[in-house]
């Protein structure tokens, strides 16, 4: 060994180069494989959803999106239309609200919800009083 | 009612003599019905849910006896001598199961000679498989099978745990089944409205929002029902140890993905959990009850349900 400074030299350097092995494990960026939970959504994916309400007997009406204000009846309403702009590879879940005269008795609440006149969900909700439920849409 | 009512017809005409013994018989079915009410069907429970569950249906026919009490940390207990004594002089055993309770098939043969009848709620549930990610980071101090014990998330599968230990009530006590299955039908109602608060709640979030960090992997099945994705510091188990590499790649996700808040639990240290909210700037959103009911308002199933989901809305909306 004494004799081969250059064999020394290369031993050195494969010893530090093992120890580096771990450092950098431990120590490199890993990328992302996910994008961030806020990203901004490309504007062609976002599309155009036709929510309509319609109710068996007048009430006031409302439909939510997310954490977006609620679009509301003036008054009571037998139907509420409203239009929603959302990512069309994820759209939200819709909150929607009829509240009757609790002397109607049963009574009943459709939500339709429609994408280039296309019928994406169809849903109808019974009760008395505040008929209140969540419509999944459909992912394309 | 129905014991004096068929006394009453026997008697009608009858001798002198079998006149004058009807208040005898009668005290003495009396205090035979007395007496049957007055034991109550002794149940133990393993599981805190199941507990809460089996005080509904079984109301004032039953007994229930927690040996895993709200804010003990279940994958690390055991029972102590004393809590075997108690469940072998039960009729009924109550376990989470899926690998939540590691001792259990310890228990088995001591159960069969006891004849307490052992009810597994994961038996009838729909499990999902335990999340992987990061396992070879990590060891297993906890024995658990390759799903998810954490069944209770899932409100469909608490109904379905309803049935199983409504059934279990009548085989053990055939005359309270029309008061057993009132009860649980009450329930089922009851978890169906929770089902809809839950969804109206959730329904405020928006689905990019839907990312829950916290200490150890419980919520796969409420993950699943209401499309949330997880990301736990440790494994499925309180017992998992994450490794330094593992809670550096957990950071860089949080910050990658702008998670506004991270949970910790009602039985946990957050140490951790605060560490990373320092280096990634999300707060710290509340605690949620992940093996079994908390305290308080988290006290009840629904409670904690809905202590658990204002929490989670409240954070991240």
């Amino acid at each position: 060994m004494r004799g081969f400074p250059l064999l020394r030299l290369f031993l050195v350097a494969a010893g530090l180069a093992l120890l580096g092995v771990p450092v950098w494990l431990l120590t490199r960026p890993t990328p992302s494989a996910l994008p961030p939970a806020s990203a901004p959504i490309e504007p062609e994916k976002m599309a155009v959803y036709e929510v309509l309400l319609t109710a068996s007997a007048p009430a006031r009406l409302a439909v939510r999106v997310a954490n977006l204000p609620s679009v509301e009846s003036a008054g009571p309403a037998t139907s509420l239309s409203a239009s929603f702009t959302m990512n069309a590879t994820e759209p939200e879940d819709l909150a929607v609200f009829g509240t009757f005269d609790p002397a109607a008795g049963n009574s009943a609440l459709r939500v339709e919800v429609r994408l280039a006149r296309r019928t994406l969900a169809d849903s109808t909700f019974w009760g008395s009083g505040l008929v209140e439920d969540v419509v999944k849409i459909p992912k394309p | 009612m129905q014991v004096f009512f068929a006394i009453d017809l026997h008697d009608r005409g009858g001798s002198v003599s079998s006149i004058m013994n009807k208040p005898l018989i009668a005290s003495v079915f009396f205090a035979w019905t007395t007496f049957a009410q007055a034991e109550p069907l002794r149940v133990a429970s393993l599981s805190t849910v199941m507990a809460d569950l089996a005080r509904d249906i079984g109301a004032e026919r039953v007994e229930v006896t927690e040996i895993v009490k709200p804010g003990v940390d279940p994958h690390i207990y055991e029972p102590t001598p004393g809590d075997r004594k108690t469940i072998a002089k039960s009729q009924i055993l109550l376990a989470s199961g899926l690998g939540f309770e590691g001792y259990l098939d310890k228990l088995r043969p001591s159960l069969e000679k006891a004849g307490v009848r052992l009810v597994v709620g994961g038996d009838v549930v729909k499990p999902i498989e335990a999340a992987c990610e990061g396992h070879e980071d990590h060891h297993h101090a906890h024995s658990h099978g390759s799903t998810d014990p954490h069944w209770w998330h899932s409100i469909s599968n608490v109904q379905a745990v309803t049935a199983q230990i409504c059934d279990a009530f009548v085989a053990a006590d055939p005359a309270g089944k029309d008061a057993y299955e009132a009860k649980a039908k009450k329930l089922q109602n009851s978890l169906a409205a929770l089902s809809k608060w839950v969804r109206l709640q959730l329904a405020a979030l928006p689905k990019a929002s839907r990312v829950l960090v916290t200490s150890h992997d419980a919520l796969g099945y409420f993950a699943k029902d209401n499309g949330f994705e997880i990301f736990a510091v440790q494994g499925i188990s309180t017992s998992d140890q994450p490794s330094s590499q593992k809670v550096k790649r957990l950071i860089e996700e949080i910050k990658a993905r702008k998670v506004k808040a991270i949970f910790a639990e009602n039985i946990e240290n957050p140490k951790v959990l605060e560490q990373i909210t320092n280096e990634t700037g999300a707060k710290l959103g509340g605690v949620l009850c992940a093996d079994g009911l908390g305290s308080d308002a988290a006290a009840t199933y629904e409670g904690m349900m809905k202590s658990n989901v204002s929490t989670i809305v409240e954070a991240l909306k």
